[in-house]
């Protein structure tokens, strides 16, 4: 809650906000909430000026009101979707990753998550002028396998060099960094030009360092992050890719016992970083390993995937489709 | 917390990732499965492994190798071996190191020397028994570091600290901030790390019972994990499999282990 | 004994006094005749889905004649991933398939534009990106009411966002969260006569156990009390479930989602 400054009014001195202080209105919210008569005796300014400093704090604070119509005409210019070269999960995803929200992209250990999130990354700014910001929570990031994936697809040494320009990378080892970042990229002290996307590789890495904390910091910090990632996503015109995991556990049935039947095992997969953060991604990728009799066009080192798209802000049902994640990339 | 952050586009970082080598493993097989001939600096490398599988033979055969001296393409570097369950053994090492010096010193046609003692100097040996011995002195790990031209750490094993004393929620929490400030300390000064955990056994799940421990949270933690195996019949190769890697596919190279360290198998 | 006294400007006292159209008789399949001006509805639910959210806002901004209400909605857009784009195409798939009947081809178009145009003039949209905005703005709501004296309904979605970013070594029960900021809202909407509705995720509630133990529903306005509470679950199949609970009864119903639609069973 933000706390009441000088910076709210002039007439808000050093020596006024001291006395609120001493009689517990610390924040602007408390401010609004007293009583002008009372306040108005208690720093000795007149009603007008402590209505005139409640007018400014509204002005400040409040969010603006628009209406259905500003929204329509607003929106016929504004990109929705970010195109990510892999027709098949553009098409499940509805036109790519959304602009304007939070997208997950979830899976077990070794089920191509970070591959993925390489071939995002080519598709993304190549041939567009986009540029990705990728936060790097764990070293994951190769740019020698990002180069090879733009060869492979066949660009000149210019366009590597130009899509490679245009990749950024931060490493980011606490929450707290990752939060000061956000902050930084909101009140624009740090500048990425023709920002699109950010991916984050990955959240848990961060959230994890929480566990077993008693005082449940963990989950301040989380919920600060997705403010300002709601912010960026809406008024920079980004998404926000977070990748996140599945630990599997296995729940044992109770059944009847029958005669000679061993107890059957259930293998369950549990999406992490907790209930607050299960309702906050718009879509979520879930990527799971398929183990095919056949693997259709793929090398010999490649597997097959299978994304599901889960949408929580339409109507609709489940969709996924196959893809190959092999040395030449995915696709 | 830094104050600017450093934000890097990937030809920078191209640049820096193809200026340095990495350790090699002495197996030219396993050294190329991993994509980038050999552990690379600024990643955490798992070995996974049953016991007598060869986990910390390899790690000494890295804490040799990471001496490898400029002239053959190596680092010319230290290693700092973080002992956490008595695995290592003193004259093991002394033997590796050995034919590791001999093996360079053949090929840059110099002298034999077989005094190692500025050699063995170049190993940095710390046991860290128990898991308030093995906190200490990571958090203490950056200091350490700066004194010396530490190019490799070795945690052997990283599971051990962990058994008992801690709930898994606990263990959870510490060892991701341990891994960041890690991590953190090895992507900056150019490390590789390497860790070697141990298996357990969980029923039920349909990739199989026996797994590396710490949960499948750890599982998603290093950038490479390797799982070593022996052979069951004596005369068969030992395997290496490459189960997860951020730069290369999946694979797996045989290797035996010799006198002088690990070697390929002919 | 202390007698407060409330100042209020003649536009207040205008709007106290006339007549605000409500939206009693909207949607019966969830709210039979209600819900009654200055009513509070809470929809929670585990799925994740907003898609009845969804479809609820979309019948709200039909024309009457198709089903809507007559005033103008007011919506809070916290973490709820609300998607305007998502909406209008909604409604203007509702609209096409109640216009379509008995209007030639080459008009439909220009039909729905309209009566989209319509529908959207009756959407207020907010959006709060952190935990002063929001207590500020709700704070600012009887300003906002005053002026935009049509807004009948205020949505919430969600009305639990900043929780965790306001909490530090003393911890508010998520409970006692939600009646507070209850209460807030509702001493403006009381007297604005304006019905709200808020959603939170299944998770966020003090009592672990079982829907039962949740606190019942109350019959007439009471601060920091609800009036409706639904529940929605997806109960396999494509179907989804709703339970809704008032003071009198709990009325179960099920829909399957289907080309886009929610069709009740």
């Amino acid at each position: 809650m933000q706390k009441l400054t000088s910076l709210d009014h002039t007439l808000l001195t050093k020596s006024v906000i001291k006395t609120l202080a001493y009689n517990n209105i610390t924040t602007v919210f408390e401010f609004l909430q007293q009583d002008a008569e009372k306040l108005s005796t208690l720093t000795k300014l007149n009603l007008c000026q402590i209505l005139d400093i409640r007018n400014n704090i509204f002005t400040k604070y409040s969010a603006p009101l628009v209406d259905g119509l500003f929204l329509l005409s607003k929106s016929a210019t504004k990109k929705r979707y970010i195109d990510i070269g892999i027709e098949s999960l553009n098409v499940v995803l509805g036109g790519g990753i959304p602009v304007g929200y939070i997208t997950e992209l979830c899976g077990l250990a070794g089920s191509g998550k970070t591959q993925l999130g390489f071939q995002l990354v080519v598709n993304c700014v190549r041939e567009t002028e986009n540029t990705i910001l990728f936060i790097d929570t764990k070293g994951d990031f190769d740019a020698v396998r990002i180069q090879k994936i733009l060869d492979n697809l066949g660009c000149s040494h210019q366009e590597m060099a130009r899509a490679l320009f245009k990749i950024k990378i931060v490493q980011i080892w606490t929450m707290e960094e990752l939060i000061e970042l956000f902050k930084k990229l909101k009140n624009k002290s740090v500048n990425i030009e023709n920002l699109a996307m950010i991916i984050i590789d990955s959240l848990p890495c961060l959230m994890f360092q929480h566990f077993g904390d008693d005082n449940k910091i963990g989950l301040t910090y989380m919920n600060i992050f997705v403010n300002y990632c709601r912010y960026l996503c809406k008024n920079h015109d980004i998404g926000v890719l977070c990748i996140n995991i599945q630990t599997r556990w296995v729940e044992q049935d109770i059944t009847d016992y029958i005669d000679g039947k061993d107890q059957t095992y259930v293998e369950k997969q549990n999406r992490c970083l907790g209930k607050y953060w299960q309702h906050i991604p718009a879509v979520i990728i879930l990527i799971e390993r398929l183990k095919l009799d056949k693997p259709i066009n793929v090398r010999n080192d490649g597997f097959h995937v299978k994304a599901t798209v889960v949408r929580s802000n339409e109507i609709k049902l489940e969709q996924h489709c196959i893809l190959t994640v092999d040395s030449l990339g995915v696709r | 917390m830094s104050p600017e952050f450093k934000i890097f586009n990937a030809t920078e970082l191209w640049q820096k990732e193809t200026s340095l080598p990495s350790i090699p493993t002495f197996s030219q097989k396993l050294d190329y499965i991993l994509g980038s001939d050999g552990i690379p600096l600024g990643s955490l490398t798992e070995l996974l492994g049953l016991p007598g599988t060869g986990k910390t033979q390899m790690c000494l055969q890295l804490c040799a190798a990471v001496q490898i001296p400029k002239a053959l393409g190596g680092l010319n570097a230290e290693a700092l071996f973080i002992d956490t369950n008595t695995n290592f053994v003193l004259d093991r090492f002394k033997e590796i190191l050995s034919a590791c010096l001999l093996k360079c010193q053949k090929l840059l046609n110099l002298p034999i020397n077989a005094n190692n003692e500025e050699a063995l100097k170049k190993l940095h040996y710390v046991n860290a028994f128990g898991l308030e011995k093995f906190c200490a002195l990571m958090h203490q790990l950056p200091k350490l570091i700066e004194e010396n031209n530490i190019r490799l750490i070795v945690i052997d094993s990283i599971a051990f600290p962990f058994k008992e004393g801690i709930s898994a929620k606990q263990r959870t929490g510490l060892l991701f901030r341990q891994m960041a400030e890690l991590q953190r300390l090895a992507v900056e000064k150019q490390i590789a790390v390497v860790l070697t955990n141990e298996m357990s056994t969980r029923l039920g799940l349909s990739s199989g019972t026996v797994v590396g421990s710490l949960g499948d949270a750890w599982a998603h933690r290093c950038n490479i994990r390797l799982l070593l195996s022996a052979p069951d019949d004596p005369c068969g190769d030992r395997l290496a499999l490459l189960l997860k890697s951020n730069i290369a596919p999946e694979a797996v190279a045989p290797f035996k282990i010799t006198k002088e360290g690990i070697r390929d198998v002919n | 004994m202390a007698i407060n006294f409330k100042l209020e400007t003649g536009i207040q006292l205008l709007t106290r006094l006339l007549k605000k159209p409500g939206i009693e008789n909207f949607y019966p399949m969830l709210f039979e005749k209600g819900p009654k001006q200055g009513d509070i509805i809470e929809l929670f639910s585990n799925a994740g889905n907003s898609c009845l959210l969804l479809d609820i806002i979309c019948e709200l901004l039909l024309p009457v004649e198709l089903g809507g209400v007559e005033g103008s909605i007011l919506i809070f857009n916290t973490d709820g991933n609300l998607d305007f784009m998502i909406i209008v195409e909604s409604l203007k798939k509702k609209l096409l398939t109640s216009i379509k009947k008995g209007v030639c081809e080459s008009k439909i178009d220009y039909y729905v534009d309209n009566a989209l145009q319509v529908a959207l003039k009756k959407m207020f949209f907010v959006e709060i990106f952190d935990a002063t905005q929001f207590s500020i703005t709700i704070q600012n709501l009887e300003s906002v009411l005053s002026k935009h004296s049509s807004i009948s309904l205020v949505i919430f979605d969600t009305l639990t966002a900043f929780y965790w970013s306001e909490q530090s070594y003393k911890i508010t029960k998520m409970d006692l969260y939600i009646k507070n900021l209850l209460r807030i809202i509702q001493k403006v909407t009381k007297d604005y006569k304006v019905t709200v509705l808020y959603t939170r995720p299944e998770y966020f509630s003090s009592t672990k156990e079982v829907i039962e133990n949740l606190e019942p529903c109350f019959e007439f306005q009471t601060l920091e009390q609800l009036n409706y509470r639904i529940h929605m679950m997806y109960a396999g199949d494509a179907t989804y479930e709703v339970v809704v609970r008032t003071h009198e009864k709990q009325i179960k119903r099920h829909f399957i989602v289907c080309d886009g639609f929610i069709t009740w069973l």
